[in-house]
């Protein structure tokens, strides 16, 4: 599941415009050899040897390979929110046009429901961008392979290393089969700069006026709620009024209650899978149970995920349940005030962690400059658009070591490894697994915490419409 | 302030009944009217026909598309998402029409009994609601019935009833009518100008003679403002009945639907599966479902008001 993150969105969507793709000047592809101008802007004396260029070039400007001469004018998606800043992407694109100055970067920047809802319109257009951005799984990324909208992009993966630059936990949640229908093998489709998972943020000082530490069972947890709620304040923070963010008050508690494997069954189809399993009751029971207890606060069904920041941000709540696509206002109001951590498991229990690449860039088939869309992709999940990205608060997608000082930002990075090793218990979002899911999951999933449906009747809707989907 | 009787309108038009009378076809004319109906084609019947074809189909969006019939449609039938979308319809029926016509009516014999200068500052006052952009009535209200820093719970909190204060959006049993007021808001000012106007036309004897066989108020609306008004209020019931199907913008971007499926109608129905949910068949069945139903009930209430004028004629 994914996020659209309200408040932020709002905020820069204030500021933001969207470019309209306006210009295609050239048809590009051509392979003529490279005369790259250094980020300095002096000719770099370099003709015909991209390779030597690599190996010569640091990871502060972008070093692309088979390199067009010809002025063009590349036109790409971009994520509003969940990706760097403008301000980070805008310091990017200049150091792209200081180094390539026959290169027109055309941005256009969505909101999560927005690529959702024009991506298909667009990919299957006569002269689509040529890099899209899009969501995972069979959710989006799978008909649009399966329609061959999209460019596999192994031979790429290999010329700048991307196999190696991401964890294949992160990569696997990209591959897909190129009739579309088989996810989680064979060519890499998507690159994603980022990289997300659901967990949960703590206030520091309300979990320490409670004279409790972080929870490290799920009976230590449990505890916190409870105290949280006897001291007047809201044990887990939720609003979910945008629909999917109700999504992860079920997912939370289902990677406490059905095994990995299952999980795993149901988003990649590997095997036969159902939501309406005991397990996956249990989990639905006790979304509802909270519900009923009031841990997620007045009103929150009725409220945006950013009203409920704002509450946890005004120190009313002990904790806030929902992914590290919403640390940037958090970390901006609280800093090292709050931090990330897993919901502990039960002992000997399933144990996993909704995660996985965030929207991710790809490149369109009818795309006439595909190799400069490699590297410029290549360019945006690289080494500096992670430190980039890292500087804001964020988590990107490639193998990173985390050198701040920030605690916040380690706390982030800390639990994301420990989802991750020994046994990797990342699995992806559970929408992935089924074109129509992330909507449905939404309104169901709301009917679930405000009690309208019982926990049997919500795993059996769910598995309805599960079962209605073919990959 | 009289409508001329030459001028065209749809209250005129239904007025002169020529709505009703089928005149000798003027090849003449319908030269003239030929690019307007090509235009129309292009932008209206294409469109219908072919979201009338898919609705015989299953499709995707982007693969192949099959062919399945009339099963989109029967499918309807026993969908139960489907029966609430109708459902909410109904109600928001009630709100986007009756409520509106009842205030718009009442504004508008106020309005039509106060100086010319009070008149004119008020009813722009209270049509301004009707000229905003449905995005931002839903955006405003929205901050209105926030439930911990909206408007709304704080009045109530400010005079001492915060007992009452609730989550207006997010209340399963509240949302639909909560999302109705703000239909209603956005409605009425098209039926007041309307009414007014209406009121303005009617001749003022017919007030005077009341008066003078002892009408009061009521009895000056009850006799004079409402029968004068009959042409007014079939424009006002035909806009606000296509108004109350096409309330998608607004529900959109107040609710999407929720919670659960408190506020689902039947065009965000449209949207969620031909746009999120790949099933573009069903969504079409569902939007030439709507159209019919539309269709025939506009047809209905004309029937109606053509049948009542026959009735008159001949008494």
């Amino acid at each position: 599941m994914n996020r659209s993150p309200g408040g932020i969105g709002h905020r820069r969507m204030t500021v933001a415009v969207a470019f309209v793709a306006a210009l295609v000047t050239a048809c590009g592809g051509n392979q003529a050899t490279t005369s790259p101008t250094s980020a300095a802007g002096t000719p770099a004396a370099t003709a015909g040897a991209p390779t030597a260029a690599a190996t010569a070039t640091s990871d502060r400007e972008p070093n692309c390979q088979n390199m067009t001469t010809d002025a063009v004018t590349l036109n790409y998606w971009d994520d509003l929110n969940e990706n760097l800043s403008d301000a980070g992407v805008a310091k990017l694109d200049a150091a792209f046009k200081a180094k390539y100055p026959n290169v027109t970067l055309n941005r256009t920047a969505k909101t999560f429901s927005d690529i959702l809802t024009t991506e298909k319109l667009q990919a299957s257009a006569p002269t689509p961008p040529d890099i899209l951005i899009t969501n995972g799984g069979y959710a989006l990324l799978g008909p649009l392979v399966a329609a061959g909208l999209m460019k596999a992009l192994d031979d790429y993966a290999t010329a700048y290393g991307w196999d190696k630059r991401f964890p294949e936990g992160i990569n696997r949640q990209q591959r897909f089969s190129t009739d579309g229908k088989t996810y989680g093998t064979g060519s890499l489709y998507t690159v994603a700069p980022t990289a997300t998972y659901v967990g949960l943020f703590v206030h520091k000082a309300n979990l320490a006026s409670l004279g409790l530490s972080e929870p490290k069972t799920f009976a230590d947890f449990e505890a916190s709620l409870a105290a949280a709620k006897a001291k007047g304040l809201v044990p887990l923070v939720q609003g979910v009024s945008e629909g999917w963010p109700a999504i992860h008050m079920f997912t939370t508690f289902e990677n406490l209650k059905v095994p990995n494997d299952q999980l795993n069954n149901l988003v990649y189809h590997t095997a036969p899978a159902s939501f309406d399993t005991p397990e996956n009751v249990a989990a639905a029971a006790i979304a509802q149970d909270y519900g009923k207890k009031g841990y997620f606060g007045e009103g929150y069904l009725g409220k945006t995920a950013q009203a409920a920041i704002d509450e946890f941000n005004a120190g009313k709540a002990l904790y806030f349940l929902q992914g590290t696509y919403f640390s940037a206002p958090i970390v901006q109001a609280l800093g090292d005030g709050a931090e990330m951590i897993l919901v502990p498991g039960t002992e000997g229990g399933p144990f996993s962690v909704t995660g996985g690449p965030g929207t991710a860039f790809g490149i369109s088939s009818k795309s006439k400059i595909p190799d400069l869309a490699a590297c410029y992709i290549d360019w945006r999940t690289g080494q500096y658009a992670s430190e980039l990205y890292v500087a804001e608060g964020g988590l990107p997608a490639m193998n990173f070591t985390y050198t701040g000082t920030s605690t916040f930002t380690k706390s982030v990075f800390d639990a994301w490894a420990k989802a991750s090793s020994p046994n990797d218990a990342i699995v992806p979002y559970i929408d992935f697994a089924a074109t129509n899911l992330l909507d449905f999951m939404s309104s169901e999933s709301q009917q679930l915490v405000a009690g309208q449906i019982t926990p049997q009747q919500y795993a059996t809707d769910v598995q309805g419409q599960y079962a209605q989907f073919t990959p | 302030m009289t409508v001329p009787k030459t001028a065209w309108s749809p209250v005129a038009l239904v007025r002169r009944g020529s709505i009703r009378s089928r005149r000798a076809l003027d090849l003449g004319g319908v030269l003239y009217v030929l690019p307007a109906l090509a235009f129309l084609a292009l932008v209206l019947l294409l469109p219908v026909a072919m979201t009338a074809g898919l609705s015989l189909t299953s499709w995707d969006g982007l693969g192949p598309i099959k062919w399945v019939g009339l099963a989109n449609y029967t499918a309807l039938l026993s969908d139960p998402i489907v029966t609430t979308a109708m459902g909410n319809a109904v109600v928001m029926t009630f709100f986007t029409l009756a409520i509106p016509i009842v205030i718009g009516l009442a504004t508008a014999i106020v309005l039509s009994r106060i100086t010319r200068r009070l008149r004119t500052l008020w009813r722009t006052l209270l049509f301004l609601p009707a000229v905003i952009a449905p995005v931002v009535v839903a955006v405003g209200w929205r901050l209105v019935y926030e439930p911990t820093t909206g408007l709304l719970n704080g009045l109530l909190g400010a005079v001492g009833l915060s007992g009452l204060a609730k989550p207006w959006l997010g209340d399963f049993g509240l949302a639909l009518p909560a999302t109705g007021v703000v239909a209603t808001w956005m409605e009425y000012g098209l039926v007041m100008v309307l009414f007014l106007a209406g009121i303005q036309r009617i001749s003022p004897e017919l007030f005077d003679a009341a008066k003078v066989d002892g009408a009061g108020l009521m009895g000056e609306v009850r006799h004079v403002t409402i029968p004068g008004l009959r042409y007014e209020l079939l424009v006002a019931v035909v806009v606000t009945l296509i108004d109350s199907f096409r309330n998608f913008a607004l529900i959109f971007n107040l609710t999407k639907g929720g919670p659960g499926n408190a506020t689902v109608v039947p065009v965000l129905e449209v949207y969620r599966r031909g746009i999120l949910h790949g099933r573009v068949g069903s969504a079409s069945a569902i939007g030439i479902t709507i159209t019919v139903v539309l269709v025939l009930l506009v047809l209905g209430v004309l029937w109606l008001v053509r049948r009542r004028g026959g009735d008159e004629a001949a008494g």
